[in-house]
């Protein structure tokens, strides 16, 4: 078995124990949801912490209310398991539940968590690799490695002097695209921020999050009956394969197919989830037709600009996010025609 | 860190035990527990292996801290049986023969357990989902969710009219398949020896460099760490063949290929010998690596043996050619070039690596030499292990003995002695303490011995009829860092091209290079797999030019039983057009090809393959096989054998052969296999041999024993031995059902009469195969046969493939065992797909110097865990309808041959075949990812009407990686 190195393990039973242990210690400190990104980083040397704050005893972070009026609250603790099979979700957010359910396997969404989700890192071919073959590869700016050479450049895009690593949540799209926000308490207080402001466009380190501070409840707002989502994925098998693109779709429609309120997010290509606002322009106050379909799926593809990181090339990326817009676009036209 | 006091509730039972925070639940179940059923595939959340049940939901124990799941109810594969009765899950896997090595069978069937509790009626593509995390490498998946459909049809009946669940006790699937289904099976890695050390094995970063320094003294002074190793302790020179001895156990001089071992050490735990050998320091001069077939066939780069025979990379060189071949292409009447790329890809098998070795130091403190070392090894050749290991250890053979405990999967990946047994070994030599190395993953694709990337120019004459005038074929095939078995390879490729087809003349070339990689061997099919794709795509291409269905062109041309090949291959048994007959009619061929809607395809091909090679590795003249049977005074039977099972089944199919001489139930025997000190010799469990070459051997020893047994009945019984038979646990007259003996009695009887009741039988092949030279590599006693049609569809916007049907039909002589012949089509089907459409193992290419100067190294493998290297799932798994064709072989014991190989060649062709039925596109090279297929979609766009007849393989297309 791959050994992990020593470190501490508490497991406080309240936000606040939670608050004051990440408040108590310093740089060393990782906080443990589900642990199935964060442990194979842990075995691989991406990261050594001195001590992991487990939130799997905090009940208040496993909390899930939901109203037609309100919307959704998702602890941050949930499983995506629970999100995937939650009743509540598949009749109000069924793409939600679908989202959480294109994740990984069913053990791993029996353990990964919402909070983990949002929050798990960037991923790349050159730096998801084991501690020997990071430094045969001399380092990168991700991956730094004491004392070696090639620290300051990125594999995957060399002569930009900036990580590229790729957004790799299958919620966060989705979400964003809804107008989720996130609550987060640190020992200086609680706040919301809308989930788009969580991520910023660096691979090497790619969370808005300050020092201590964690996610603790998702909020998601209540749906109009006008309103359709979709979620799309593209991965090389059915099952365990991280999104080579993904993307989350929000609009509301006029009973005459006008769009209204349009938001398209496209996640997996760059360091952050890729809201393409120019799509929504050519799509606002617009009936939705073939011909409008096309060209919006065209923009948004034209938008995107993904890295070699992940898989298959970026002009088959490219590419593969206009038609999974396209088909997006489509699928929301066709539920649209039907719930009308 | 302190160790904690935790509790921990499993199987019902309350442990409570002290572990530190970073242990998983997997190292507390296997390590402290002992729980060793849950199995390490991956360690990072991969594979699935490591399932088990958290309040019921399956969850991943390599990636769950022991701390974590304190108080929750937790359930391993050893808690699911109640008692000494099964859960109807595990009967359910052992009645459908949902199992092969079973090592990813305890998390594959938790997970199943856990989707029944969850509901009372499940739909297949519901297990198929619920078992999607759950790679299995062995059945391809349709046995595993038949079984748990199964379960839950069952499930569904009792609750709306209580029905009976009871199981058929017939002939058992396996006779370790219980031990399977509860985990109990003991693998390499679950052996845990008192005092036992951990080793682990330092490697080499860089693809091509010269070792200038070592300096192992930190590590020594590491407290915790017993012993240290380095290249030129052991400087033996080995290798499998013995014309290609050029690896040693660690390198010596230079480093080969990132991955290549340097140094090992032997530690108290694995922590520790983490630590120690990356406190190594190893000085390098880097040397130009050579990572293309281009390349390797450069005369001005330096050459990565400088002691090979070529001026250039080239390894290996082969040219042969059979009757006229000019002659044969001036006859034709159409002639048709094409060029082919097959990609490098892997075992991939779920067991990774493992090594335990003990030695006992003789009293002679002079030399470590007299002292007897014991070597378990989940290999496939414990013999060629205990020679080679004997060898390169300088202790004589009868001091050594090597064990196979169960296999993990094999599929060619375990089949020659690799570093690990040689350091466990040496450094329980040199610790006085046993020594475990177990390959992380990551490992277990640097050491690689898998399929051979393939560049292939074919050519073909033929009538206007299509029969074949004549074939001109040539091949490069990358053979990375060592030979393994690459000379074989070599021959291979090309020997077994025309097969299963008649072809009056034949020209082959081909080069094995070397190159700065992981070596290239056997995997699965070795070496057909590649020609067989090339020859059957330009085979249809060829068709449709002369306007003759695929099925057609293929039928007119095969090979006819009681045959010669052009190339002195012998065939006996030939079912060939029998398969070709079930899989056309199953399919609604007639009706489909070229009918379907445009996106939805169907393809044809057909293949054969050796049932064990007539030749050994080395050339002694020495049986290939030998058991021992022994019939017990209470009439159990022991047989010792050679044969290793790996997980194919082989300790079955030899207990069946023994069961069906002597005329008892299977039950009644014990097999003791694979132990080279208890058991006779068998070259090993490759090449397809085992069923037909053990089998022949126990079959042999299981006469004699039935001669004697009637001979003592005939007097007892009153009647003639002739007249005498055996079945249902008696011996009795043939034509006089009431006149018998029990086969206890008999038993007694005979041994009164001839002493104890044991005999030894052996097999050899008979002298085959030709004269020339490389007339070695082909010949085999028996061959199997096998026809796929594959239909699927194309999502012409993703280029994404779904594998909608694979009906296939093979010719395995005699089905011993049907479920298992059919688990091993399954699984060749879905290896296939995997090779067809996800498998290839890609390596960084050099790229251009950054701001600072520095540069991305080459070489580096990219696709070294089970994440990047795609391994198809349950929902890449789709509907195949097996045809079992028996032609009852004339020299295959009762009548059978190979199941375990064949059956995966001819599955790329089909797909590719099928791809240019949906579409229009014809492929070139595999495998046909969701990009290249685009790209040639395409280029048919824009080109279709200019197409001419010769195809060459476009610059953008993946090229050696």
């Amino acid at each position: 078995m791959i050994p992990m190195p020593k470190f501490e393990l508490s497991s406080p039973g309240t936000l606040a124990e939670v608050v004051a242990a990440t408040a108590r210690a310093n740089g060393g400190v990782s906080i443990l949801a589900g642990g199935t990104d964060l442990i194979v980083h842990v075995k691989h040397g991406l990261r050594k912490p001195e001590h992991l704050v487990w939130l799997g005893k905090v009940t208040e972070l496993r909390t899930f209310s939901f109203s037609p009026e309100l919307g959704l609250r998702i602890g941050a603790m949930c499983t995506l398991d629970e999100i995937a099979t939650s009743p509540a979700l598949r009749q109000y957010y069924p793409e939600i539940a679908e989202a959480a359910r294109s994740v990984a396997s069913p053990a791993i969404r029996n353990r990964a968590t919402v909070g983990g989700n949002l929050c798990q890192d960037t991923r790349c071919f050159y730096y998801n690799q084991s501690e020997s073959w990071r430094s045969a590869l001399g380092g990168c700016i991700k991956g730094e490695l004491p004392s070696a050479a090639n620290n300051s450049i990125c594999h995957a895009t060399p002569g930009l002097a900036k990580c590229a690593a790729a957004f790799c949540s299958d919620l966060a799209p989705l979400l964003i695209a809804l107008g989720a926000s996130v609550n987060l308490l640190n020992q200086n207080g609680a706040r919301t921020i809308g989930l788009a402001e969580l991520y910023r466009d660096d691979g090497a380190n790619h969370l808005a999050l300050k020092s201590g501070e964690v996610i603790t409840e998702v909020l998601i707002p209540a749906t109009q009956p006008n309103q359709f989502t979709a979620f799309r994925k593209l991965r090389d098998r059915r099952a365990i394969d991280f999104a080579l693109v993904n993307v989350g779709l929000n609009v509301a429609l006029d009973s005459d197919l006008i769009c209204r309120n349009v938001k398209i997010v496209i996640g997996a290509v760059q360091s952050v989830p890729v809201e393409v606002q120019t799509v929504g322009a050519i799509l606002k106050d617009q009936r939705l037709t073939t011909e409008l379909i096309h060209r919006a799926a065209e923009e948004a593809a034209s938008v995107v600009t993904p890295v070699p990181n992940v898989g298959a090339t970026v002009g088959y990326r490219k590419r593969m996010a206009r038609v999974l817009v396209e088909r997006a676009l489509l699928e929301v036209r066709s539920r649209s025609s039907k719930a009308m | 860190m302190q160790r904690r006091l935790i509790s921990l509730i499993i199987n019902g039972q309350h442990h409570q035990l002290a572990v530190e925070p970073q242990w998983t639940l997997a190292q507390v179940l296997r390590e402290q527990l002992r729980l060793t059923g849950t199995k390490i595939g991956c360690d990072t959340g991969d594979c699935g292996a490591c399932t088990v049940l958290v309040n019921g939901k399956p969850v991943l124990s390599c990636l769950t801290l022991a701390g974590t799941v304190e108080g929750d109810d937790m359930k391993t594969i050893e808690g699911l049986a109640d008692g000494r009765h099964l859960h109807p899950l595990q009967e359910s896997f052992l009645e459908h023969g949902a199992l092969q090595c079973g090592y990813c069978t305890p998390g594959m069937i938790l997970a199943a357990s856990s989707a029944l509790d969850q509901s009372n009626s499940l739909s297949a593509e519901t297990i198929r989902e619920q078992l999607s995390g759950n790679l299995c490498r062995c059945t391809g998946y349709q046995k595993i969710i038949a079984a748990t459909q199964a379960v839950s049809d069952r499930n569904e009946q009792q609750t709306s009219r209580s029905g009976n669940a009871a199981v058929s006790a017939t002939e058992p699937f396996r006779i370790d398949g219980v031990e399977q289904v509860t985990g109990t099976a003991t693998f390499t890695d679950d052996l845990m020896l008192p005092r036992m050390l951990y080793g682990k094995i330092l490697r080499s970063p860089h693809p091509h460099a010269r070792i200038l320094s070592i300096d192992t003294s930190k590590a020594e002074q590491l407290t915790g760490v017993l012993a240290v190793m380095t290249g030129p302790e052991l400087p033996t020179k080995h290798g499998i063949l013995p014309s290609s001895q050029d690896e040693t156990a660690l390198s010596i001089d230079k480093v080969r290929y990132v991955g290549d071992p340097v140094a090992a050490v032997a530690a108290l735990d694995e922590l520790t010998a983490e630590k120690a050998i990356q406190l190594i320091e190893v000085r390098y001069e880097l040397l130009p690596p050579i990572l293309t077939i281009e390349d390797a066939l450069r005369t001005d780069l330096p050459k990565i043996h400088p002691e090979a025979n070529y001026e250039n990379n080239v390894a290996k060189h082969v040219e042969l050619e059979f009757g006229d071949v000019a002659k044969g292409f001036a006859e034709a009447e159409y002639v048709r070039e094409d060029e082919f790329f097959y990609s490098a890809n892997t075992h991939a098998m779920m067991e990774p690596h493992c090594a335990v070795a003990s030695f006992e130091p003789s009293a002679n403190k002079e030399s470590y030499r007299d002292g007897h070392l014991t070597l378990w090894s989940a290999t496939q050749t414990p013999h060629y292990v205990h020679r080679t290991v004997a060898r390169v250890l300088e202790i004589p053979s009868s001091h050594v003995r090597v064990i196979k405990p169960h296999v993990g999967g094999g599929f060619g990946g375990k089949s020659e002695p690799l570093a690990l047994e040689f350091c466990a070994a040496w450094l329980s030599i040199k610790a006085g303490r046993p020594v475990k190395i177990t390959y992380t993953r990551e490992e277990v694709f640097s050491s690689h011995r898998g399929r051979h990337a393939t560049k292939m120019w074919v050519k073909t004459g033929v009538k206007k009829n299509g029969a074949i005038t004549a074939i001109q074929y040539k091949a490069w095939l990358e053979g990375g860092a060592y030979g393994s078995y690459g000379v074989v390879t070599s021959y291979y490729t090309g020997q077994l091209l025309t097969m299963p087809y008649k072809v009056p003349c034949y020209k082959f070339e081909s080069h094995r290079l070397y190159t700065n990689k992981p070596p290239a061997g056997p995997k699965r099919g070795h070496g057909a797999p590649q020609p067989r794709f090339a020859f059957e795509v330009h085979l249809d291409r060829i068709a449709e030019a002369l306007g003759i269905d695929p099925v057609d062109i293929r039928l007119r041309n095969l090979v006819e039983p009681n045959s010669l090949t052009v190339n002195a291959l012998r065939i006996t048994s030939c079912g060939i057009r029998e398969c070709i007959g079930k899989v056309v009619e199953a399919s609604g061929w007639r009706e489909k090809r070229g009918k379907l809607p445009r996106g939805r395809g169907i393809g044809i091909a057909a293949s054969a393959y050796i049932s064990g090679a007539a030749k050994e590795i080395y050339w002694l003249g020495l049986p290939h096989s030998a058991g021992v049977v022994t019939i017990n005074r209470g009439g159990g039977v022991t047989v010792f054998t050679g044969a290793s099972d790996i997980g194919q089944g082989s300790s079955t199919a030899i207990a069946r052969i023994v069961a069906e001489t002597l005329g008892i139930h299977i039950h009644n025997i014990r097999i003791y296999e694979a132990d080279t000190d208890l058991t006779p010799v068998d070259l090993g469990s490759y090449s397809s041999r085992v069923t037909f070459m053990a089998g022949n051997a126990i079959l042999d020893a299981a006469r004699v024993l039935r001669e004697k047994l009637f001979a003592a009945a005939a007097e007892k019984l009153g009647a003639p031995a002739q007249s005498l038979t055996a079945k249902d646990g008696k011996v009795f007259v043939a034509d006089d059902h009431s006149k018998f003996i029990t086969f206890v009695d008999a038993a007694r009887v005979a041994e009164a009469k001839h002493g104890v009741l044991s005999a030894v039988g052996s097999y050899s092949p008979p002298p085959l195969g030709g004269t020339y030279k490389g007339a070695g590599a082909g010949p085999s006693p028996s061959y199997s046969f096998t026809a796929h049609v594959v239909e699927l569809e194309v999502d012409e916007q993703s280029g994404q493939i779904t594998i909608h049907n694979v009906w296939s039909a093979h010719d395995c002589g005699k089905a011993l065992n049907p479920r298992m012949v059919e688990g091993q089509i399954e699984g060749c089907v879905s290896m296939g797909i995997g090779e067809a459409l996800h498998e290839s193992l890609s390596f960084t290419t050099s790229k251009g110097k950054s701001p600072d100067g520095s540069v991305t190294p080459a070489g580096l493998p990219q696709s070294s865990s089970l994440l990047h290297y795609k391994i198809p799932t349950a929902l890449e798994c789709p509907k195949i309808q097996t045809f079992i064709v028996e032609t009852m072989d004339p020299e295959g014991p009762l009548g059978a041959k190979e199941a375990g190989e064949g059956p995966l060649l001819a599955v790329a062709p089909a797909i590719a075949n099928a791809i240019y039925d949906a579409t229009g596109a014809g492929v070139n090279a595999i495998p046909v990812t969701p990009e290249y297929l685009l790209r040639l979609l395409e280029r048919q766009q824009h080109s279709r009407s200019q197409e001419d007849s010769s195809h060459k393989v476009e610059e953008e297309e993946p090229a050696v990686r």
